[in-house]
């Protein structure tokens, strides 16, 4: 026992004191930070086709997630035929990714049509997909209650000139960070023409309907069965609704059903871990891919890569209810058991709250 | 705020919170360099935070408590004892061997709670505070605090 009988308490803050005196020079410290981060930058660059990849794998997950029932069978997916150690501290990774509408000619503006969440837990075991709702009604940063898809359009439009889509994203990314408390690693935004760039890029896809579906804005006729799609094609059906028996949802199938048909070409291993490939198809999709990789490092998007590749995916869905309000009728979600999703994100106990939660797994 | 006058005025008490985390002047570089290095690479997040300083007080605990986890193990295992080779603290000497026994039971706690300790009787800040750093409840800080300072006691009985 110490002779003076100081209370723990004091004793404590006496010894932090008594080692200040161990605190390091600043200077070299912060030369040492200034070199590591020319060089992480450098090797970002070199990586950003492979996050790319990585996004746009994520953003056409997008429409898996809708709320109907009849989800398509989960797409084979091929593990990298390459292993990496683990390297640095394994932490639990967030992405934010945005599917922009067409935009209308009048406000010069994009709304977010598709705003998804994908966590990929510490351990890597599985990948978490979870949509918010787009018309859900929300609390925009600076600009007050409304949708949620609007905050695109408030952060990105500017009069006159085309639209900030960074900024729209950034805004974006600020509403669902406070609406849930989850901070962002990276964002990807994709517009309807780059969806379009990315389909003509990896050559085309296959889409099988069940139904033929006629197209209200061109005079295509999509017929029941199989069929080869490029970009315009695969544009112009994803735009049909109204010509369809059950409009928005059927839509959203068509949507779950190009997907599918993506997934299948984009993870196939022969273009979507290849750096080459995917530079050559971000290249294709220019502007219309923002990428926000923020302070993403080599190995964790490596590990975020491979936790895609080889993981599960699982689609979390919400039970949602319509509210009239000021701005018109938005969506609502169950309070409490989004606050405890939104919890289980921030700690990392997804697959605790997934168990807890099984009718909310979408697929 | 530009990340140039976040470090000008913040890396040095970041630096003495990374050494009261660790308990060892090489590891804290580590810490706050590789935190840092984080820091700059996302400024334009990191200056959209509420208050910028404890946005990044939370991503260098947080690289600290998941330091078990990965490569920073390496770098723990492969120096000797963290408190090897420190040189020692000037005090009354008598007194000096008693108190620094302090500093190795610190080194024992659990990570956790530790960095709780710290935040209270270092960096003085008010639970509620801590238990954002941490990312856990209020009550937990508590626990947390009371469990290490219940070790801490046991350990100045037995000594």
């Amino acid at each position: 026992m110490s002779d003076d009988m100081r209370p723990v308490e004091d004793e404590l803050r006496a010894a932090f004191a008594r080692y200040e005196g161990l605190t390091p020079e600043v200077g070299p410290v912060r030369e040492a930070i200034a070199v590591t981060v020319t060089r992480r930058r450098r090797r970002r660059r070199a990586v950003r086709a492979t996050g790319a990849a990585f996004a746009l794998v994520a953003v056409l997950a997008v429409p898996f997630l809708g709320r109907a029932g009849d989800l398509p069978g989960v797409p084979e997916v091929a593990a990298p035929p390459f292993v990496l150690a683990p390297t640095g501290p394994a932490e639990p990774l967030d992405f934010l990714f945005l599917g922009l509408d067409g935009g209308d000619g009048r406000s010069n503006g994009h709304r977010a049509d598709t705003v998804l969440m994908v966590h990929v837990p510490a351990d890597r075991s599985r990948l978490y997909l979870i949509s918010i709702p787009r018309d859900l009604g929300v609390e925009i940063p600076g600009h007050g209650f409304a949708k949620l898809g609007s905050a695109f359009y408030l952060g990105s439009h500017r009069p006159g000139a085309r639209p900030d889509l960074a900024a729209g994203a950034e805004l974006t990314e600020r509403t669902v960070s406070e609406l849930t408390g989850v901070r962002f690693e990276a964002t990807a935004t994709l517009t309807y023409r780059g969806l379009r760039q990315v389909t003509d890029a990896v050559g085309g896809v296959r889409v099988c309907l069940p139904a033929d579906v006629a197209s209200q804005h061109t005079d295509r006729t999509f017929r029941a069965g199989c069929q080869q799609l490029d970009g315009a094609a695969a544009l112009d059906l994803l735009r049909q609704r109204f010509t369809m028996r059950e409009g928005a949802h059927d839509r959203d199938r068509n949507g779950q059903r190009f997907a599918e048909a993506l997934l299948h070409k984009v993870t196939d291993p022969a273009t979507a871990l290849n750096p080459v490939r995917a530079a050559q198809i971000v290249d294709a999709v220019g502007g219309d891919l923002v990428l926000d990789l923020g302070g993403v490092t080599v190995p964790e998007l490596f590990g975020a890569l491979r936790g895609v590749a080889a993981a599960d995916a699982v689609g979390i869905g919400w039970t949602i209810r319509p509210r009239q309000s000021a701005d018109g009728l938005v969506e609502t979600i169950d309070a409490a058991e989004s606050r405890s999703l939104f919890d289980a994100l921030r700690r990392d106990t997804v697959a605790e709250w997934v168990a807890g939660h099984p009718q909310r797994i979408t697929r | 705020m530009t990340y140039e006058e976040f470090a000008d005025s913040r890396l040095t008490a970041l630096l003495r919170y990374a050494v009261m985390l660790t308990g060892d002047p090489h590891l804290a570089q580590d810490l706050v360099q590789e935190t840092m290095v984080r820091v700059q690479l996302n400024w334009r997040r990191v200056v959209r935070a509420d208050v910028p300083e404890r946005y990044v007080r939370r991503m260098l605990t947080n690289q600290y408590l998941d330091w078990q986890r990965g490569s920073w193990m390496r770098r723990v295992w492969l120096r000797a004892e963290p408190d090897e080779g420190l040189p020692a603290p000037v005090d009354h000497a008598e007194a000096t061997a008693d108190r620094d026994q302090i500093w190795s039971w610190l080194a024992r706690l659990p990570r956790r709670q530790r960095a709780a300790l710290v935040l209270r009787y270092y960096e003085d800040l008010p639970d509620a505070e801590i238990a954002e750093v941490l990312g856990c409840a209020v009550g937990t800080v508590r626990s947390a605090i009371s469990r290490a300072l219940a070790t801490i006691r046991a350990e100045f009985v037995e000594a």
